[in-house]
């Protein structure tokens, strides 16, 4: 997998809180990085904006990065970088609700392409 | 005398001469443009197909072939020794006049080639215009008796290493004259690799070196198998059915309007919300105004229950697909979902 973009989502597990993120990666397992852009609504009524901030959370650790943050470059409006990862881990966040916000696949698109 | 009569009644039938299938001693390395070895290679004997080998972790082949004994009596009833040489037909020995007829079957069983004729003694190879690339099984008659072989067709690339040639001779198999390489060719094929023919100079060579050209010069390591196939665009609006574990799974595939089979697309997989369906996540994701023709787009048609392996299965199925029938670089897969389709990528 090059990378995933959950779009108001949640999980993996979707009752997983920040602190339990760790128990995902078992002991001794290498994480295989994957390169993550999350996008969620803070205005979401079905799947919640923390539900959002708890998959940042996750991908976060799970790609080694720390939690101090970045502003996005261009064309990532609204969105920040998490510093020090292995991979590239983005969280864009809108005032929609629960939503494919119509520029989804536009930063989805740009997110592919600057991969290595 | 026994002796004598065995040989009077087998002189009506049909034999094959072997006379033309020397002993093969070949050696040798598969290496790409930069000189490196290329491991997994298939190699293989144009003249007969089951002579082949495929290479080691050191790029090396070796095929070492005698062909069957017994020739000296008459081979009816002994099915290595009829064959089918590519460009000419079904090759045998008729050694008193008779009638001949020819049966020629594909896999399915379905009679694709006939011929029959009244000949003379000798030697004789009965023309069949050229066959689709498969496996089939033909049968010879004559006199009452007869003779059973099986051949498989390859596509000829003819010593073409251009990109562009390969993709037409893709589409229109072509078979070589045997007249053009008396010793036959060794034709090689390697995932990432044009389909590379070449003359054998001769029989006995243990110091060849075979170089391959990647596909459209793209790198071998990240090519799928589907690179340098002909592929046919399906409409991305119609529901693309694939069997997964006895049951029916659909999907939207889009590729670019101008797909070619020699560039490695990125394949990003869209699924959608509760509810939904690969249109709506199409609809939804806006993916393809987006990427301009520089991905292929696939929009499952799933339920996403998380923790059920179902769809993680249809998933696993899709991506085999894509590969094996389109060009698409191995690496570049993204996978992107909306609400429970974006639990569900967290899950894969």
């Amino acid at each position: 997998m090059r990378a995933i973009v959950p779009v108001a989502g949640s999980g993996p597990n979707p009752n997983m809180a920040p602190a339990q993120a760790d128990i995902a990666c078992p002991a001794g397992t290498p994480p295989s990085d994957v390169p993550t852009m999350i996008i969620h609504g803070t205005a979401d009524a079905n799947a919640l904006y923390k539900y959002g901030q708890w998959e940042a959370e996750f991908w976060r650790k799970w790609n080694g990065a720390t939690t101090t943050t970045t502003t996005s470059p261009a064309p990532y409006s609204g969105c920040v970088d998490y510093q020090g990862g292995r991979v590239p881990v983005r969280f864009c966040t809108h005032s929609g609700g629960h939503v494919v916000p119509s520029w989804a696949g536009q930063y989805i698109w740009s997110f592919t392409q600057s991969l290595p | 005398m026994l002796h004598a009569i065995h040989a009077l009644s087998c002189a009506a039938s049909l034999s094959v001469s072997a006379i033309d299938i020397p002993p093969l001693n070949l050696r040798g390395v598969v290496k790409d443009r930069a000189g490196a070895p290329i491991a997994n290679a298939l190699v293989v004997w144009n003249r007969m197909m089951a002579v082949s080998d495929t290479t080691d972790e050191q790029g090396v082949f070796r095929i070492l072939w005698t062909p069957p004994t017994g020739n000296s009596s008459p081979a009816l009833q002994d099915d290595r020794q009829t064959f089918y040489r590519p460009g000419e037909g079904v090759r045998f020995e008729l050694l008193q006049p008779g009638d001949v007829s020819l049966r020629i079957r594909n896999v399915r069983g379905e009679l694709v080639r006939s011929a029959r004729s009244s000949l003379a003694a000798g030697l004789w190879t009965l023309p069949l215009d050229p066959l689709p690339v498969g496996t089939y099984f033909g049968q010879l008659d004559a006199d009452g008796r007869h003779t059973t072989f099986r051949f498989t067709t390859v596509q000829a690339m003819s010593g073409s290493r251009h990109p562009v040639a390969e993709s037409s001779s893709t589409a229109n198999p072509s078979f070589r004259s045997v007249a053009e390489a008396p010793f036959g060719d060794l034709t090689v094929k390697s995932t990432g690799y044009m389909t590379t023919t070449f003359p054998l100079a001769s029989l006995t060579d243990t110091t060849m070196v075979l170089v391959m050209d990647a596909i459209g010069g793209i790198d071998s390591s990240t090519a799928s198998e589907g690179c340098g196939k002909t592929a046919t665009r399906p409409d991305p609006a119609s529901k693309q059915t694939l069997s997964v574990s006895g049951t029916n799974r659909t999907y939207l595939l889009f590729l670019p309007t101008n797909y070619s089979n020699t560039t490695e697309y990125p394949v990003v997989f869209a699924f959608h919300g509760g509810g939904g369906n690969g249109a709506a996540a199409r609809n939804d994701f806006k993916l393809e105004a987006a990427a301009n023709n520089g991905a292929i787009m696939v929009y499952p048609d799933g339920g996403w229950n998380y923790g059920s392996g179902t769809d993680v299965a249809f998933f696993d199925a899709i991506l085999k697909e894509m590969k094996a029938k389109y060009c698409m670089n191995t690496k570049r897969v993204v996978v992107t979902g909306f609400s429970l389709g974006g639990i569900f990528v967290n899950g894969l």
